[in-house]
């Protein structure tokens, strides 16, 4: 469901662990692209599929730099703007 | 031969010039055998003339020959008469006379002299009245003969004149024919010239399609039976060796780039497809740089990822497009085993160009 998807984003998004980059990137992949559903859930919220390709692309920047931070960004706008569009 | 609207034209003029030229030929032919037919009415009018005029001469000669020979005879029997009658007037004075003198012996003498002299003056009128009516016969039967020749003349100058004007009408329909057939020369002139021109083209074609033909390597019996096709690209498309056409069932298919390279090679009756391409490696590096320009423009172009593989354990999402991290035409892999590794996910990438591995780390999922 969506609001499983929404709701772990949004725990990923705010990285009270202070976790790398990287690692963030792989559990938005985790918590999209490796879901069974992920293709009907893409098919309804396009901006579900961005966020699941920035999570693919942060996850493989593994020194934190500047474009990491960058990409990690343009996953919380996505990620509010997703849930704008619910 | 590819058709061409001047030549079409051209022979169209000239069968509209050859029909012409036909009709008046025709009309010709109709008008000079009825100026044929007038003309033999007409010599024969002319011979019925000639025989009639003969007949009339003839019978003026004999006329004349008769007025001649009689006319003579005639002026003698008037004289004769006269004589005649003088003495018939003397010897019935001297009897007269002699009976007066009342010598009768003497009167009867004379008085029978007398008588002798006027039976010998009607003699002489008898007979001149007689050649003066055999005279007169004579004109009377040759005047009988001209109204026949005026009749023949007549009929010789109707014909005539119908001759007169039937040759008028061949004549003009001679100069008729005439124009035509100068009108038809000059079309046929003017349809053979464009031919011509159109030959030459046609061979130079001929020889620049052989010549095409040449220069992509097509086989030597075909050079002279080609198709080619140049579009607007500067791509050579030339087909031989087709059933019929060269373009037909079975043709072979070349293909040349601008730069006169050979890029396509399929023979005849071979099957289409990709093996007939001819690879160049330069090109492939080319259209390689050209493509990832492109991709580096336009991050979108990048496909959607999608599943690639599926077993209900193994999952495998691909997604194929310009890779920002390693500059690169790349392949990106997500693997997911939920079997072995339900926590993780494999994350791979790889170099589309060699194959290369560009980033390959499992990651946590959550």
């Amino acid at each position: 469901m969506i609001e499983d998807v929404v709701k772990t984003l949004e725990i990923i998004a705010e990285n009270k662990d202070n976790q790398p980059l990287h690692i963030l990137g792989g559990y938005i992949v985790g918590a999209t692209i490796v879901r069974d559903d992920i293709d009907e859930l893409n098919s309804r919220y396009p901006e579900l599929e961005r966020i699941a390709e920035l999570g693919s692309e942060l996850e493989t920047i593994e020194d934190d730099n500047e474009y990491a931070a960058s990409l990690f960004q343009q996953f919380q706008q996505a990620l509010i703007h997703l849930k704008q569009n619910l | 031969m590819a058709k061409d609207a001047e030549l079409e034209r051209l022979k169209a003029a000239q069968d509209t010039a050859f029909k012409r030229k036909q009709d008046a030929y025709d009309k010709q032919e109709s008008a000079w055998k009825a100026r044929a037919a007038a003309r033999e009415t007409m010599n024969g009018a002319f011979e019925a003339k000639q025989r009639a005029y003969d007949v009339q001469q003839r019978s003026w000669e004999d006329l004349s020959r008769l007025r001649d020979r009689e006319g003579p005879r005639i002026e003698q029997l008037n004289r004769l008469q006269e004589q005649a009658y003088q003495n018939m007037k003397d010897s019935f004075d001297q009897a007269t006379s002699a009976h007066n003198n009342r010598d009768g012996a003497a009167a009867a003498m004379y008085a029978r002299q007398g008588h002798e002299y006027k039976a010998e003056s009607q003699r002489h009128v008898t007979e001149r009245r007689g050649i003066i009516s055999t005279l007169k016969g004579e004109a009377d039967r040759h005047a009988t003969l001209k109204p026949a020749f005026d009749a023949a003349k007549d009929r010789f100058n109707a014909a005539k004149r119908e001759h007169d004007r039937a040759k008028a009408v061949h004549e003009r329909a001679q100069a008729e024919f005439k124009t035509a057939k100068a009108n038809f020369d000059k079309a046929a002139k003017d349809f053979k010239a464009r031919l011509e021109v159109l030959k030459k083209e046609t061979g130079k074609r001929n020889e620049d399609k052989r010549s095409i033909a040449e220069k992509a390597g097509v086989p030597y019996q075909y050079r002279d039976k080609v198709y080619v096709s140049k579009g607007a690209n500067g791509i050579t498309n030339i087909y031989f060796g087709g059933v019929g056409e060269p373009n037909g069932p079975g043709h072979a298919h070349y293909v040349m780039d601008a730069s006169g390279k050979v890029t396509y090679k399929r023979e005849p009756f071979d099957p289409h497809g990709n093996e007939n391409f001819v690879r160049d490696a330069e090109l492939t590096r080319r259209l390689g740089d050209a493509g990832l320009a492109l991709f580096r423009r336009d991050r979108s172009a990048a496909g959607p990822r999608s599943t690639q593989y599926h077993d209900g354990t193994v999952t495998v999402k691909v997604k194929s497009g310009y890779n920002r991290k390693t500059n690169s035409i790349a392949t990106d892999l997500i693997i997911i085993d939920r079997s072995a590794s339900p926590d993780e996910h494999l994350h791979l990438i790889l170099d589309e160009l060699d194959g290369t591995v560009l980033f390959e780390e499992w990651r946590k999922n959550h």
